[in-house]
């Protein structure tokens, strides 16, 4: 990611740059037009909870969409072949499902308005606070971390200074968020959703026709990099090495339960938005929705990878100047004549703010009311949290400016904080799902859970693999056993510490656990959402099936 | 109720209060007009396109066959909301709202937008 090659200025012109200035535009507009419905904190932080399940669930996409995940994804395309294609299906689609049929109806039905909030109800102030300091840390770096690869990669492709990319990209981001809330945050990854699309679809088009379609990219790529390379399970044998370093337990277990799990069913950033949905069945419909484009996203991000390792055989070796994250940029500059070319490099950019965007707008949210309102101004009126929300929303994004430009001097740190929290959904996962399905477990059970949990993870990555104790081949592979490892800790403890502690009283459950129903009527459906197309099991069994039947083709 | 539950009674009554059902507007015309703008710009450069053009992107005419798909779902989507519109501002109270909510009666219309 650090440096791109020099070789990659695109030949932009007036025209790319009419599309570009437009899209800027758009989206400020979308944040003037949207502030008229902020009226409440719950505007504001949560749509009112009143979005339609498909604009839910498109934003889900395209929170995740950023350009960190496009570019990382393409690389890992170029690097380690189809296996890449383990993260958008084992590793996604069953954990989005699981979201929206099984953890939604306690999420959504308690009327919580963060996942820390949850942990607060269930467990207790302890496991509450350290998850919301520790997402809200998280989340300003992260956005800091992808302003800066932003920046990068903008100043390759067009020329801008580094300092010009990361102070307009962030202060669009945050004009617009401080305007509008989520509404203008999850309206704008909708359109964002479509802009990456129109990007990366024409590129892959064209890609396939270079390289003579799908038969002559498999072709070349069996020819030289073997047969594993365009094979899904191929070489994934215990014990069998292959270029990501894990076997098909480890991806199952790993990557496919722990670190996707924690993943999709306790980021904010992806159930912020389920959370904003108007009622039960759009929130549960919202990452069932997300699942069917999630599905079909490798074949215009990873195509677009193995197409650049073909046109550049030697991407990613010293000799060409080339980095992996370099694949889809080369493409660009290579493929792309000027029209097209300026609707990439906007959906290059469209991306990078959809995936700031989702971070800041989950960070205003659990820190001014998880921290701010939990803990340190309790009981001021409604209009109170609009003002610091929207206070929070500026300081959030100006530290993320702050940490893009620290991370210019430090960018090995910031790696290794990244993947430092990166392990805290794992166990955060563990003692979501024990809460949810254990009455007994208890306010410390869950508090420790977390913090062994955590802990475990880094010392197994930190120190048993980097220190060389254990034998791991990469750190992808390294990864999905840290996670396993925080996932069986946090849950070992949890079991260990319940029964020496007081359990909460069921009355003060009712709603968070399951087989219990929370206090008040039961809402009625809305009207629709009867039809047989919007029952979220229908639609979440199709998602899994549909994932299976994606497999196949790289299987036989 | 316990006052365990007084963020609950919080949350219907913001939810009661909140504006972002009436007041906001409907992301429709946003995609559906980009996408049409988008999609005439890119066709001024299809049809204008050069040799070269035409030859670095693997012989096709790129921006041609971009801009007419762009304007199909451009105009698709603004049909869409032509046909499904977003229900009327006030109609249709939050079915969730708390118990004694529903006094305001039946909204006007068709409830649902029904999209999604």
């Amino acid at each position: 990611m650090r440096y791109l090659a020099e070789g990659l200025r695109l030949p932009t012109n007036a025209l790319d740059y009419t599309i570009l200035i437009l899209y800027f535009i758009v989206v400020l507009g979308v944040g003037f037009a949207a502030r008229a419905s902020v009226k409440t904190s719950l505007d504001f932080f949560l749509s009112g909870r009143s979005l339609p399940a498909w604009v839910t669930g498109l934003a889900f996409v395209a929170a995740n969409l950023g350009a960190l995940e496009i570019l990382g994804m393409a690389a890992n395309g170029a690097q380690y072949g189809v296996y890449t294609v383990h993260w958008y299906w084992v590793g996604a689609i069953p954990a989005m499902v699981f979201l929206g049929l099984v953890m939604m109806p306690f999420y959504y039905g308690s009327k919580v308005r963060s996942v820390p909030e949850f942990l607060l109800h269930r467990y207790g102030p302890s496991s509450h606070l350290l998850s919301s300091i520790i997402f809200s840390i998280a989340s300003v770096l992260i956005a800091g971390v992808n302003l800066y690869a932003m920046a990068i990669v903008v100043e390759a492709l067009l020329g801008w200074p580094q300092w010009v990319a990361i102070v307009v990209a962030g202060l669009f981001v945050l004009a617009y968020i401080t305007l509008g809330g989520l509404s203008s945050a999850i309206y704008n990854e909708v359109l964002q959703f479509f802009v990456i699309l129109a990007a990366l679809i024409p590129l892959t088009v064209i890609g396939l026709r270079r390289v003579g379609g799908f038969g002559g990219l498999k072709d070349s790529l069996v020819h030289s990099h073997g047969p594993n390379f365009v094979s899904a399970w191929g070489g994934t044998g215990i014990g069998s090495p292959n270029p990501l370093g894990a076997n098909w337990l480890t991806i199952v277990l790993g990557l496919g339960f722990c670190l996707s799990f924690g993943y999709w069913t306790t980021n904010f950033a992806e159930v912020q938005r389920a959370l904003s949905a108007r009622n039960l069945s759009a929130a549960q419909r919202t990452p069932l929705i997300a699942a069917f484009p999630k599905m079909f996203i490798p074949l215009i991000v990873v195509v677009p990878g193995l197409i650049a390792l073909v046109l550049e055989p030697d991407i990613g070796s010293k000799a060409s100047g080339l980095q992996y994250n370099d694949a889809i940029p080369l493409l660009m500059s290579e493929l792309l004549p000027n029209g097209v070319l300026g609707l990439a490099v906007t959906g290059l950019l469209a991306a990078f703010m959809a995936g700031m965007a989702a971070n800041v707008s989950s960070f205003n949210t659990v820190f001014t009311h998880d921290i701010w309102r939990a803990y340190i101004r309790k009981d001021r009126p409604d209009g109170y949290y609009l003002l610091t929300g929207r206070v929070v929303t500026a300081i959030g994004v100006l530290a993320g400016m702050g940490t893009a430009f620290i991370a210019s001097s430090f960018s090995n740190i910031m790696n290794y904080l990244q993947t430092l929290f990166s392990f805290f959904n794992v166990p955060l996962f563990c003692v979501f799902i024990i809460g949810m399905f254990w009455k007994r477990a208890t306010a410390q059970a869950g508090f420790w859970g977390l913090l062994c949990g955590t802990v475990a993870a880094m010392i197994n990555y930190f120190w048993l693999y980097r220190a060389g104790v254990i034998s791991i081949p990469s750190d992808q592979g390294a990864n999905f056993v840290s996670a396993i490892v925080a996932f069986v800790v946090g849950g070992v403890v949890m079991v260990a510490v319940t029964p020496f502690t007081k359990p909460k009283p069921v009355e003060s459950l009712a709603g968070l656990v399951y087989g219990t129903t929370a206090p008040g009527v039961a809402e009625p459906p809305a009207p629709g959402d009867e039809a047989w197309y919007r029952r979220p099991a229908v639609l979440g069994w199709s998602a899994l099936v549909l994932a299976a039947l994606c497999y196949i083709p790289f299987s036989l | 109720m316990s006052e365990e539950y007084v963020y609950r009674s919080e949350v219907e009554e913001l939810e009661q209060r909140s504006a972002t059902a009436a007041r906001l507007f409907d992301v429709r015309r946003i995609i559906g007009g980009l996408f049409v703008i988008y999609a005439i710009i890119v066709l001024i450069a299809g049809f204008t396109a050069s040799e070269a053009d035409v030859k670095k992107a693997s012989g096709i005419n790129i921006n041609l066959w971009t801009g007419w798909c762009m304007l199909a779902v451009g105009l698709l989507f603004l049909l869409w909301m032509k046909l499904r519109p977003l229900s009327a501002p006030g109609a249709a109270p939050k079915p969730e709202a708390g118990p004694g909510a529903g006094a305001g009666g039946p909204g006007p219309g068709e409830p649902g937008p029904g999209e999604g």
